[in-house]
């Protein structure tokens, strides 16, 4: 056991101990556990468009295959049961940093409807531990709607429903209780809290190396930031005192969670930092050719998605043959030929990646910077950002891409 | 016809599933798909000779696999100048742009059109390496070669540069007399 799980144990038993002597009673029921097996609306149509399973557990829904399940194949790269050589598997282990978790659906019952609609037509980024975040989907409000009661059976009463009896707002000392908590328990170790006193960076990182056991829990853990937007009154202290998912079960008594739960929903917050608006760098004088923007760029990260469909048997990613709820695009960004040949447009003519936007801005290039803007919370109308919901290529990568471009793209 | 084409066994390979994101998957795991990349990539730097060798050693059994098989056989025999006569390479690519696939591929488009170049037509050719060329879709520098070979004057020039910042190997933008001119 690392010593932050002995110090994490000790807290516990102080705080149990605090809890038997000092504690005022619990002035409000214990949260509701949901209904065990709630009555969901049908959306295995769009669980299939949008390819919802070949990241997601999604309850009542197959995964997807292995062979098209993102998550499950750099789980079994990490693992060393893909069927590689082992020359291959050490090569790419070492590389693959995205797509090696994600949440299953199966919780998403706990988090308010509102919430899961907005976020599936605007994602932004809730994990900080996963490097990949929810891709911008190309999905209508119906749909949205429709996949947000699917996951949220059990939503907030609407305001035509009878008046429930409202929960009482905690006191100063259950929020202090609360506070006393978190930097107890060690939440920190696993969560970012921005914009809250008790947030830390420090500890955070330093949770990066926990035993092995617990990555995922690490790599799933949300920014408690957005909790009290996302998650139902009631189901926060829930999940704390039983979660369900990655994180484990720290033993918080019902009384304890709900404290908990009330300092996460209640404690100040300062407003998000403000993210600097990213510019298209200007372009190198020196020589950039294929192979730099090759084994830089394109096979680094585009090319996964963006295969070559006769060599992935027919399934070129959903950059190329579709997927995830994109028609196919075609494009190829695999090899010299294949990026030069563009992709399909909507009216299934080819077209250049290259062609220059009215502002002057290669196509490609647009596509780069609008990832960087969609991090920021800015999204460009009609230029998706790319990579689909991986990290912003660096600066630097931009700069190598349209520099390449400008110079007539040498071999 | 395809059939007679998949030549001499070599490389057996069972079907297996596609990975779709695993570019690196095909190339690392799968020898068809290898001897197939290292043919493309003898063609792209102008060796036609060493691509037709590994092309004659090459045997896929994954019908998936066999239009880019074939593709491959007939743009080297193209290239090469040799067999069949133009008129069949010119039908075989026209077939192949007339399919779902080649109605999408600017490759099978300009290799359409270097077959026409190469049975004289050279309107035909011209006719579809300008409308690439203005849509900036101009697969590789051998499109560029063409484009070179059927044009005039600036245009010529402007095309054979393209060609030379392109290609893999400059040997390639070496410029056939044009039949028609």
């Amino acid at each position: 056991m690392r010593p932050w799980l002995g110090c994490l144990g000790v807290a516990l038993v102080v705080v149990g101990c605090r809890e038997r002597t000092s504690a005022p009673p619990s002035p409000a029921p214990a949260p509701s556990p949901l209904p065990v097996e709630p009555a969901r609306v049908d959306a295995s149509d769009l669980v299939a468009k949008f390819e919802c399973n070949r990241c997601h557990d999604v309850p009542g829904i197959a995964s997807a295959p292995r062979e098209k399940h993102c998550v499950a194949c750099h789980q079994a790269i990490q693992a060393g049961t893909f069927p590689a050589d082992a020359d291959a598997l050490a090569a790419w282990r070492s590389r693959i940093t995205s797509l090696r978790w994600a949440p299953s659906l199966a919780a998403a019952d706990r988090l308010r409807r509102g919430w899961v609609r907005a976020f599936l037509r605007a994602p932004h980024d809730v994990r900080p531990g996963l490097p990949a975040q929810m891709p911008r989907l190309a999905i209508s409000d119906a749909e949205a709607d429709r996949l947000a009661a699917f996951l949220v059976p059990v939503d907030d009463p609407g305001p035509a429903a009878p008046a429930a009896p409202a929960a009482p707002a905690p006191s100063a000392d259950e929020l202090a209780r609360g506070e006393q908590l978190y930097r107890g328990l060690g939440c920190a170790r696993c969560h970012r809290f921005t914009g809250a006193s008790v947030d830390d960076p420090a500890m955070h990182e330093a949770g990066r190396t926990q035993p092995a056991t617990l990555d995922g829990a690490w790599a799933l853990a949300p920014d408690l930031r957005h909790a009290r937007d996302r998650i139902r009154p009631g189901q926060l202290a829930a999940w704390i005192a039983a979660p369900r998912g990655a994180m484990p079960n720290l033993g918080v008594s019902a009384d304890d969670a709900r404290r908990l739960a009330a300092f996460i929903a209640a404690t100040p917050l300062a407003a998000p930092a403000a993210h600097a608006p990213v510019s298209r760098p200007p372009r190198l004088a020196r020589r950039v050719t294929w192979d730099e923007v090759e084994s830089k760029v394109f096979r680094k990260v585009c090319w996964h998605c963006h295969a070559v469909a006769d060599y992935a048997l027919g399934d070129g990613g959903p950059g190329n043959t579709g997927g995830f709820g994109f028609a196919p695009r075609g494009l190829d960004l695999s090899s010299y030929a294949g990026i030069s040949a563009g992709s399909v447009d909507d009216a299934g003519e080819p077209r250049s990646i290259f062609a220059l936007l009215p502002d002057g801005t290669p196509r490609l290039v647009a596509h780069l910077l609008a990832r960087h803007a969609e991090q920021a919370g800015q999204v460009v109308d009609g230029i998706r950002g790319m990579p689909l919901g991986l990290p912003a290529l660096s600066l630097e990568q931009i700069q190598l891409v349209d520099t390449w471009i400008a110079q007539g793209r040498p071999q | 016809m395809r059939k007679a084409l998949l030549v001499v066994a070599a490389l057996m390979v069972a079907p297996r599933a596609a990975y779709p994101c695993m570019n690196a998957v095909r190339l690392r795991g799968d020898k068809a798909v290898q001897r197939l990349v290292a043919i493309e990539a003898e063609i792209d730097r102008g060796k036609l000779d060493q691509a037709l060798s590994l092309l004659q050693e090459t045997y896929i059994e994954d019908e998936r696999l066999t239009d880019r098989l074939v593709d491959i056989h007939r743009l080297i025999e193209l290239r090469l100048r040799e067999m069949p006569k133009p008129a069949q390479l010119v039908t075989y690519f026209k077939e192949r742009a007339e399919s779902p696939e080649g109605k999408k591929s600017v490759r099978i488009k300009a290799w359409l059109a270097e077959a026409y170049a190469f049975a004289g037509e050279k309107p035909l050719a011209l006719a579809i390496l300008t409308d690439l060329k203005k849509r900036d879709l101009m697969p590789d520098a051998h499109a560029f070669r063409i484009l070179a070979e059927l044009s005039d004057g600036n245009e010529r020039v402007a095309a054979l540069a393209a060609c030379k910042t392109r290609a893999k190997a400059k040997s390639i933008c070496v410029l056939a007399p044009a039949k028609n001119s």
